[in-house]
């Protein structure tokens, strides 16, 4: 129960730091409120399995992962980066293009689309924002793994009650401009979080 | 010939009433006599701003004259601007940590969209300017921008907006566009302003101004002190040769405000508040397309004019009023009939305004620039 009450406290926070992923993912691609709320219960989806992976690693090495700066670094900022490799291929798989090979590649990418919020929701789920930071530590301080990953768990379902208005966004859906700019916006985010991951990597890393 | 005196009278009865209220707001009623550099200043600026609002009467053309005023503000802004900073803080457009820590970092309005934002969300003031007293407040700027903003909305753009010269005057100097612009781009100034917000939410920093915006070239920037700073430096002049000198040269358009520009997105929002707007009068319109053309931030399509309206972006510059040969498009004021008296009114209305608002910027950076140069000349210092 603890985890619900920190996830409902610190949810707007982790609001905070999804939207800038969530909210050009859903723009772009310029759908419904229904289509959104799917596209939204997969990225919950990615986003649990996200967290219970760290419930169990919280359980299994402690809170250690977190003490040291360049460990932390090289986990949020490969995160960041493979986060702005989703948004940028989100963005190019709606894409035609003649190139025979990325035409190729390109509709390899639709077949699996509906894959992208998932990944996506795993990716923001392994992201160190500050909230989790407080219930990693909380967590890691329990006795068995079940109590851990439960508390991740219900950590989650506290901080989902915040995202439910996000697909209303879909109600603009017929707006073409509204999309257009999604596609401007996903580029830009994914660019912004390339640069952040690399960024992130170059300070702390061995290169 | 009696048309032709005719036309002079009636310009010369136009400008009286805004001689009058332009003696006030260019401060001719405060002249102090015995320092002449000053009274000298105001009175070429006061002659000058006058005479072209006479031309603007007598020729009936908007833009060409506007743009005049519009281009010398950018141009004397940065000589006020820095030599100001330069008299109050020690350096000259070099920002440092302790000018940070201290607030003594002029705000502007570009500024605008990521201080209400995150005042909303976090009641967080993020920019680490001074509420009032020192050179460009906080206070003084949003004050100013409501006010504008009531009254000219989206105009701020062509008639305010003291960087916008720059790439205005850029775009008029090649007689044709060499490169076309995809009309979608307009849009991707929105998304400008949506990544601004949503990242200034998350970071509690003004993002637009550390990392992207071009004017750092002709205001402030950061003193380089670390390689993080090359690259924002590298980032912010790349931007600024792209989109504010080469591109507008190029394409005859002013691609920084119609595409980059997140205030200029914000400023659309907040343009449904103001009495001003130009429309298309469709019993008149012959579909000639120069509007389209020539508009020079792309706010017409052929499906707004279809509608009578022009498109989110448009500024109110008057270039497409003055070049379209039948007057189809015309300002007009929100909640009245199309065409008719109504366009005459509304027209002179918003010209009274903007002109008024433009003597008080002008007196703001013109005067004290032609100040500095009469006191290089005599005293062979731009310093007071």
């Amino acid at each position: 129960m603890e985890g619900f009450v920190l996830g409902i406290s610190g949810g707007a926070s982790c609001l905070i730091y999804c939207m800038p992923i969530l909210f050009p993912f859903l723009m772009n691609k310029g759908q419904g409120v229904r289509k959104n709320f799917w596209s939204l219960i997969l990225f919950f989806g990615g986003r649990l399995i996200g967290y219970l992976l760290f419930g169990m690693a919280a359980w299994a090495i402690g809170s250690v992962i977190l003490e040291s700066e360049p460990q932390k670094s090289y986990i949020t900022g490969s995160t960041y980066i493979f986060i702005s490799i989703m948004l940028l291929l989100e963005f190019f798989r709606e894409k035609r293009c003649l190139a025979k090979k990325v035409g190729k590649f390109n509709e390899k990418l639709q077949k699996y689309g509906y894959l992208f919020p998932l990944i996506l929701g795993l990716a923001t789920g392994l992201n160190l924002c500050p909230t989790f930071f407080l219930v990693f530590t909380e967590a890691a301080s329990l006795n068995s793994m079940l109590e851990s990953v439960s508390f991740f768990f219900f950590f989650f379902l506290g901080t989902t009650l915040y995202f439910i208005p996000v697909p209303f966004i879909g109600v603009l859906a017929k707006k073409e401009e509204l999309k257009i700019v999604g596609n401007f916006l996903i580029v830009m985010i994914g660019v912004y979080y390339l640069y952040k991951g690399f960024i992130l990597l170059i300070n702390y890393g061995r290169f | 010939m009696f048309t032709k005196y005719k036309n002079v009278l009636r310009a010369m009865v136009l400008t009286v009433p805004f001689a009058f209220l332009s003696y006030f707001v260019t401060g001719v009623v405060y002249l102090d006599r015995s320092d002449w550099k000053h009274s000298l200043s105001v009175l070429l600026v006061y002659a000058f701003i006058n005479f072209l609002f006479f031309m603007s009467m007598l020729t009936r053309k908007i833009d060409h004259y506007r743009a005049i005023i519009f281009i010398l503000i950018a141009l004397t802004f940065p000589i006020e601007f820095v030599l100001k900073l330069y008299e109050l803080r020690g350096h000259f457009m070099a920002l440092n940590f302790s000018d940070v820590i201290n607030g003594n970092t002029p705000f502007c309005h570009i500024v605008i969209p990521q201080t209400i934002i995150p005042l909303i969300f976090k009641k967080q003031i993020i920019f680490p300017g001074t509420m009032d007293g020192l050179y460009y407040s906080v206070g003084s700027m949003i004050t100013l921008w409501v006010a504008v903003s009531l009254l000219l909305g989206k105009g701020w753009c062509s008639w305010v907006c003291f960087y916008g010269g720059w790439e205005d005057g850029c775009s008029r100097i090649a007689k044709k566009a060499r490169l076309k612009l995809n009309p979608k781009l307009i849009w991707s100034s929105v998304a400008v302003l949506l990544l601004v917000i949503i990242l200034t939410i998350e970071f509690a920093t003004p993002i637009y101004c550390v990392w992207l915006c071009p004017f750092k070239a002709c205001s402030e920037f950061f003193e380089i002190a670390s390689p993080l700073i090359v690259f924002q430096t590298i980032i912010f002049s790349a931007i600024f040769l792209a989109l504010v000198i080469i591109l507008p040269f190029l394409t005859k358009k002013r691609v920084q405000c119609m595409t980059f520009c997140p205030f200029g997105a914000f400023q659309s929002l907040v343009d449904k508040v103001n009495p001003f707007e130009v429309r298309i009068d469709q019993k008149k319109c012959i579909n000639c397309k120069k509007c389209i053309q020539q508009c020079p931030v792309m706010a017409l399509s052929e499906k707004s004019i279809e509608r009578g309206r022009t498109l989110f972006n448009c500024n109110k510059c008057g270039k497409c009023i003055d070049l379209c040969p039948v007057n189809a498009l015309q300002y007009h004021i929100k909640l009245t009939p199309i065409g008719g008296m109504g366009a005459t009114i509304a027209r002179q209305v918003f010209l009274y305004f903007t002109y008024i608002i433009v003597a008080g910027m002008g007196s703001s950076f013109i005067i004290p620039a032609i100040e500095r140069i009469l006191l290089l000349i005599t005293t062979g210092s731009i310093l007071h």
